[in-house]
């Protein structure tokens, strides 16, 4: 059955359309393989030229044919043994397999690139301060009439529960200068060490209550000369202590300050109701 | 003891307003009664007295009347802080859109604001509520319990109205915290 007009062709040259130029691919021609479409009439050549660059669409070009051709062109050149034929034939076939990898390459599915989402921009507020402008008024007159009235505040300066100590008749400025006193006669800090342990103002206390006994001894004379600064500070701070809590009195005789223990049973103003129970 | 007698005695040591659910759980009465008690208690000072129960913050809290201010006044000797224009207008865009980050208080007023942040945040009226899930991660500020006290107001939804008359509090923001 012959071929439709529209049937695409492709032949050797010299089997029929022989007068067809066949350009050169590179420096060698290459095998004289004529093609006849609807979008394309030439050699193989020309084909591979126009699609190499771009100037035909290859998927108007049907490639089986070209391939049918080629394959006899090897058939009829089977017993060829002129110098140059390999090479004719092997650039027709660099043409082609080129041709089909690029026809191959668009008959992929083209996958459609998805838009990409982007998520919308936070809408920024206008740059309007003047929408607040009757707030604003609002709010400072409802803050100048939570002015006027007046709460329990949570700043009730030192702790209100605290217990009034007894210091008898030694002022804190007493207790400051006897303090000046056994700080100027104490030794200094020989050998000071970062890795001292901490002490217990607890411990201390009970350093203290044991040195002292039923009778009032004088506060520099209780510190002895052999206590550094820093355990001066701490047999101090541990008599203030125990004068907080009620477990040691103070007194002056003679501008001397003495310290010893109170009268047992301590009696005091919160005890007397446990005491008549 | 009745349950009035009870609120008051509670009310009368808070230093810090106290929601009915604190009043309920440290008298040791149910919700109702203690919601009648404070009305009750409210009634009863509203009648005579300098002292008055006033609602602020989410909670209920004792205060002086008004007419005693000068004479409180001069006592205690406040000092008063006031808040300039710009404190005024970051306030008020964090207390109407928060969460809101430093990037938009800026774009609403236009210029820097990380003084007035900062001046709000050492005057406890706004605090860090988080970082928004977006690139860069800002802080978003929102507005303390202290401003609601400060400003006499009982809950967000009592600010007043803006300009255009609405009044938008982004949803999810947890009042009070």
């Amino acid at each position: 059955m012959p071929p439709r007009a529209s049937q695409p062709r492709a032949k050797l040259s010299g089997q029929g359309d022989s007068s067809v130029a066949i350009p050169l691919l590179g420096i060698v021609p290459a095998a004289p393989v004529h093609v006849s479409s609807d979008a394309f009439e030439g050699s193989l050549a020309t084909l591979f030229s126009l699609v190499r660059d771009r100037r035909l669409d290859l998927l108007t070009v049907p490639l089986l044919p070209i391939c049918e051709a080629y394959f006899q062109y090897l058939i009829a050149s089977a017993g060829n043994s002129e110098p140059g034929y390999l090479d004719e034939a092997a650039v027709a076939l660099s043409a082609l397999a080129y041709l089909l990898e690029r026809k191959a390459f668009l008959l992929l599915p083209v996958l459609e690139p998805e838009p990409e989402e982007y998520e919308e921009p936070a809408e920024l507020p206008a740059a309007s301060v003047a929408e607040f402008r009757l707030a604003i008024e609002v709010l400072e007159q409802w803050r100048a009439d939570r002015e006027s009235v007046f709460f329990r505040s949570a700043d009730a300066g030192p702790d209100p529960y605290e217990l009034p100590y007894e210091l008898s008749n030694v002022s804190a400025n007493d207790l400051a200068l006897a303090f000046d006193r056994i700080l100027s006669r104490a030794k200094p800090v020989t050998m000071p060490s970062l890795s001292r342990p901490r002490r217990s103002l607890a411990d201390q206390m009970n350093v203290v209550l044991a040195e002292i006994g039923d009778e009032f001894r004088s506060l520099e004379d209780l510190m002895a000369d052999k206590l550094t600064v820093t355990e001066c500070v701490y047999w101090f701070l541990a008599i203030l202590e125990l004068v907080r809590l009620g477990r040691l009195r103070l007194r002056k005789v003679d501008e001397v300050i003495q310290v010893g223990r109170p009268p047992l049973p301590q009696a005091r103003l919160w005890d007397k109701d446990s005491d008549v129970a | 003891m009745t349950v009035t007698d009870a609120l008051y005695a509670l009310l009368f040591v808070a230093d810090a307003p106290l929601t009915v659910a604190e009043l309920a759980a440290a008298s040791g009465y149910d919700r109702p009664p203690v919601e009648a008690g404070l009305r009750e208690l409210q009634a009863h000072l509203d009648s005579a007295g300098p002292v008055q129960l006033v609602q602020l913050a989410g909670g209920y809290q004792l205060a002086t009347r008004p007419e005693y201010a000068s004479m409180i006044s001069r006592l205690l000797q406040p000092q008063r802080q006031r808040l300039s224009r710009s404190l005024m207008e970051v306030l008020a865009v964090v207390a109407y859109r928060q969460p809101v980050t430093t990037s938009e208080i800026e774009t609403v007023r236009g210029v820097d604001c990380s003084y007035a942040i900062r001046g709000l945040l050492e005057r406890r009226l706004i605090k860090e509520g988080g970082r928004r899930k977006t690139p860069g991660r800002p802080i978003e500020y929102v507005t303390t319990p202290e401003f609601l006290h400060q400003f006499k107001m009982n809950a967000l939804s009592e600010l007043p109205p803006r300009q255009d008359g609405s009044l938008t509090i982004e949803a999810g923001y947890n009042e009070g915290t």
